[in-house]
């Protein structure tokens, strides 16, 4: 340690040192030459003679200096120019190995920036860590992830002590118009809010202010926050947008507050923002239709929080004694046992994605490694064909730490240049996942290569680095470079030892091809499966337009029963058009998804428990007729102008749970209600069932209403945002036209928005998985081809070692097809071990697939077996053509060559 | 440290070096001139240090501190570097005596047996 130090301090007086050695060398050669002088030699002569016993003065300074410093720190920037004279000299090794190692490093860099911006980085708000979503769970009924209602909402935000707030939140989307309709109305992404959201969140408007306690109140001032975008493009970034007014639905609102484009939220392209004005006695009845988020108090642990949570959340049963009209609240908790669940907004925020980027991350990290396992093998090619140039470089002098030193510098330049090049390739890979990204990645919209990544990105450099380069130099570590010189040719190095890291790379690089190519051998399978399930529609030829008919303008319920009787009449009879019908929501999609509990007549069993939820859609008889959902048992509903609003349709699988009886027959004329007490509902048919939320989950349970005025106040079923599906005989994408011309004719302050075709809407539900199939499908594709010239080159390597030996075997008579199948065999066998040892890895990371799997087990033998026979077919014609070139060999000219 | 039995002849040689400059400066103060004369002299010119060994072997011992170094008057007035030997440099004499004592027996048995 302390001949460490020496060194450290005796680097640092180097030029001191050296000054000193020269004097004290000088002083002995002085010396001499008076020796010499008192010999009897002139003084010229005794100089020389002084001179010539000093021997290299410069060799004794080098060596002394080499004593002072660290050379293997020494001079970097000589040993990069030397890198960089050497790549220049092998262009095709060079651009090679950047070009592999840019697709890793390219690969893991995106995935780091989707990983970074969605999952690791802070939220956009005034200390994120404090924020958390607020939800619920109902255990006996197995149901997480519920929302909240008013009264457990106002229940937390006056009793919670862990809090500095609370706010509730609901995502949307309104007309949006100039005021005396002007202007042609657009539909804008909104929320309604409450006003406590944005002091809880802590960002600030630009201009204006928050919501008053006013505005968020029932029949409170209409009053909207605008985004920085609205008023950029709205209203030029005129200063005094403030108290300018809106028209949203049909309604005027004043402006009072812009805030700024960092405050996404709840969606990136949410673009206004309305008070919720919730009743605080809460008398309105609304379900768990809220998302919340709070804010912990500083030091409060999300432990200490939820338990606080707990303890107050049972008061809602004395502050809000009716949970639902004739359904006490006291009943809800006895029931449904909700228990509250704080999770930490990021993780909240995104939900669902992280699994799906990690395991990205894992590809693309295999990738990387994939390509260092190339290019530290092309390094090693390298180092056996400079056996003799650096046996010289030693025999002269260079210490093994300069020679090492050597190749870490040529590392160091093929990987920073690949970094540079690889950075490149995220950027364009995360531009495009931006603007074409399956849009349930959260905060997409914030990604962009930062300085994050930027550093990341060398940091793996640095590493890729080290790791390309420790084989190679303690491989020149280990070898005894003068017995190369000694044996003079290649034929003598390159021993078994060598050979056999590269087996093992090449081996391992085939392990990891295999686990990319199962993975996503079985995402292919699931892609299938899905592909195959029989949604219960036919998406075929059926386009879809969303509508909002605004309050203001369907002033009763019967108008807007009556809007869209005129509206389906009117587009029935446009050319090319099969069947219409509308539904407050269709298959596969999110919005209008509304769940309820059913209770059957005569059925105790729901006394005291509450029965499971069934989705509640409302549609008109236009609607199966359009979708093909075929009706089963009973009859469909009349014209919208004719038809009772007392009466339901059911799904099969509702029939089965309800009244045990999959033909449907046994649940006609039963009645039901949507409460334990309200009006019944009688079941007048079944259709057959349709995979409503995903294809991947099981057929839904849906009941049907019409869409007319409903007898019950607590529940309307009446919904005004309705999509209009149509099924034309021809391209169902060239209905837009004449669809909107039809909506126009009726109401041209009617925006139409998300007209999609149902295939579209079908192929969407799809998106994440095609997104993940995509990258892990590149992934798979470019480990498949690193490690194929892995292969290559290491069995072309072989064939040139043992030229000399195969020209023996031809000369002695050995068949040219045996040499190739021998050779071949050889590329073979490492494959061999790499497909074993790639299932066993796969093995190990199986369960964290099946996640992701649909249909088909982590251990799918189809899969598995078709991911190792393309490995295997691909080895074996990487190996074949370095085979095929040993058969060739011509003996004479093998035994001529050495 | 080399074990003895792998130990090649030039760092044989080296570490007797090393012994013969320690064992000079145990009678004091000297500088690299003087030591060199010194061996010359004491083993009738049958050891030539070599300047090309001696200066590396005396940064090298610097660093082990086995040796220190100040810059001095000679009796003639001019400046040389004076090299004293540490209280370590005494041990690790004592530690290659004994060595080298070992290695001169082990090669007189083998003569003596051969």
């Amino acid at each position: 340690m302390i001949k460490f130090l020496n060194r450290i301090r005796d680097r640092l007086r180097r030029e001191r040192l050296a000054d000193e050695l020269d004097r004290e060398l000088r002083f002995h050669q002085h010396m001499l030459e008076r020796d010499y002088i008192t010999h009897g030699l002139s003084p010229v002569d005794a100089a020389g003679a002084a001179r010539r016993e000093m021997g290299n003065r410069t060799s004794i300074r080098e060596q002394s200096r080499d004593m002072w410093s660290f050379i293997s720190l020494e001079n970097p920037l000589n040993d990069l120019r030397h890198g960089a004279r050497a790549l220049r000299r092998s262009p095709a090794f060079a651009s090679i190995a950047v070009l592999m190692l840019a697709l890793g490093i390219g690969a893991t860099a995106a995935i780091f920036n989707v990983v970074n911006g969605v999952l690791l980085k802070p939220l956009p708000y005034g200390h994120p860590e404090q924020l958390v979503g607020a939800w619920h769970d109902f255990p006996p009924m197995n149901m997480t992830h519920i929302q909240q209602t008013a009264s457990t909402y106002f229940t937390y935000q006056r009793l919670a002590r862990t809090i500095d707030g609370i706010a509730l939140y609901y995502d949307g989307a309104a007309n949006v118009a100039e005021p005396g309709g002007k202007s042609e109305p657009q539909r804008l992404s909104a929320a309604w809010i409450s006003e406590t959201l944005i002091p809880v969140l802590q960002v600030a408007p630009i201009r204006g202010r928050n919501f008053t306690h006013a505005e968020d109140f029932p029949k409170g001032p209409n009053s909207v926050i605008i985004s920085e975008g609205v008023w950029r493009t709205r209203f030029g970034s005129d200063a005094g947008v403030i108290g300018k007014n809106l028209d949203i639905d049909g309604e005027i609102y004043q402006i009072v507050g812009v805030m700024p484009n960092r405050f996404r939220f709840p969606a990136a392209d949410t673009q206004l923002w309305l008070p919720l004005a919730l009743d605080p006695s809460g008398t309105v009845h609304n379900g768990f239709s809220y998302n919340a988020v709070a804010r912990l108090k500083s030091g409060v642990s999300l432990a200490d929080a939820q338990r606080d949570f707990a303890a107050v959340l049972p008061r809602a049963i004395e502050l809000f004694p009716e949970f639902a009209p004739g359904f006490s609240t006291a009943k809800l908790f006895d029931q449904a046992k909700p228990t509250p669940v704080l999770i930490p907004m990021r993780e909240d925020v995104t939900n669902g994605i992280a699994r799906t980027l990690w395991m990205l991350g894992a590809a693309a990290a295999l990738v990387l490694l994939v390509a260092c396992a190339n290019v530290t093998n092309l390094i090693l090619v390298r180092v056996d064909g400079r056996q003799r140039e650096l046996a010289v470089r030693e025999a002269l002098g260079a210490g093994r730490g300069r020679v090492m030193m050597h190749f870490v510098a040529e590392s160091a330049l093929l990987s920073s240049l690949a970094a540079v090049l690889g950075l490149a390739m995220a950027w364009i890979a995360v531009r495009a996942l931006v603007s074409r990204g399956p849009a349930e990645i959260p905060r997409l919209a914030e990604l962009g290569i930062d300085a994050t990544t930027i550093g990341f990105t060398f940091v793996v450099a640095a590493l890729v680095t080290l790791g390309c380069s420790i084989v190679p130099a303690l491989r020149i570590g280990r070898a005894d470079l003068s017995s190369s010189l000694r044996e003079g040719g290649r034929s003598g190095t390159a021993g078994r030892a060598r050979r056999h890291v590269r087996n093992v790379l090449v081996a391992a690089q085939m392990a990891l091809a295999l686990v990319v190519l199962a993975g996503s051998g079985l995402l292919v399978r699931t892609f299938q499966n899905l592909n195959a399930v029989r949604p219960g529609f036919d998406a075929g030829h059926v386009s879809t337009y969303w509508m909002s008919l605004p309050a203001a303008r369907a002033k009763s319920d019967s108008a807007v029963t009556r809007f869209y009787t005129q509206l389906t009449d009117r587009v029935a009879k446009l050319p090319g058009v099969e069947s219409v019908g509308i539904a407050s929501r269709l298959p596969l999609e999110t919005h209008g998804m509304n769940q309820n509990p059913f209770y059957p007549e005569n059925d105790d069993s729901y006394a005291t428990k509450i029965p499971p939820l069934q989705l509640f859609t409302t549609i008109d008889a236009g609607y199966f007729r359009t979708m093909h959902i075929p009706l089963i048992a009973g009859r469909s509903f009349d014209r919208l102008d004719r038809q009772r609003a007392d009466e339901a349709i059911l799904s099969q699988q509702t029939a089965q749970v309800f009244f045990h009886d999959s033909s449907g027959i046994a649940a006609l004329g039963k009645r039901f209600r949507r409460l334990p007490t309200g009006i019944w509902y009688t079941v007048i048919g079944v259709v057959a069932n349709a995979r409503d939320t995903s294809l991947a989950a099981p057929p839904s349970q849906t009941v049907y209403f019409p869409e007319v005025p409903s007898a019950e106040k607590a529940a309307p079923q009446l919904s005004h945002t309705m999509a209009l599906v149509v099924r034309s005989t021809g391209d169902a994408a060239a209905m837009t036209q004449a669809v909107r011309a039809a909506v126009a004719e009726l109401d041209h302050t009617l925006p139409i928005f998300d007209a999609r075709t149902m295939s579209s809407v079908l192929s969407g539900s799809m998106a994440q998985l095609r997104f993940m199939l995509l990258v892990l499908g590149a992934a798979a594709a470019v480990t498949l081809v690193l490690g194929a010239i892995g292969l290559y080159g290491v069995m072309a390597y072989v064939v040139t070692l043992r030229t000399k030996e195969i020209g023996v075997r031809i000369a002695l008579g050995a068949q040219p097809s045996a040499v190739a199948a021998m050779m071949t065999g050889q590329g073979l066998a490492l494959t061999a071990i790499g497909l074993v040892g790639g299932l066993g890895m796969f093995a190990l990371i199986a369960r964290f697939l099946s996640s992701f799997l649909y249909g088909v087990a982590p251990t799918d033998p189809l899969a598995l077996g078709s991911a190792s026979l393309l490995l295997v077919l691909i080895a074996t014609l990487a190996s074949w053509i370095p085979a095929r070139r040993a058969s060739r060999v011509d003996p004479a000219d093998a035994l001529r060559a050495e | 440290m080399p074990s003895p039995d792998n130990a090649s002849k030039s760092e044989l040689l080296r570490g007797t070096l090393d012994m013969l400059v320690l064992k000079t400066l145990t009678a004091g103060p000297l500088h690299g001139y003087g030591i060199a004369k010194h061996l010359e002299q004491v083993s009738r010119e049958v050891f030539r240090v070599e300047q090309g060994s001696l200066y590396p072997a005396l940064q090298r011992m610097l660093q082990q501190n086995w040796i220190k170094a100040e810059w001095r008057r000679t009796p003639n007035n001019q400046s040389a570097r004076y090299y004293t030997i540490t209280a370590a440099g005494r041990k690790q004499l004592g530690v290659e005596e004994s060595g080298f004592a070992q290695a001169i027996e082990a090669i007189r048995q083998v003569m003596k047996h051969a």
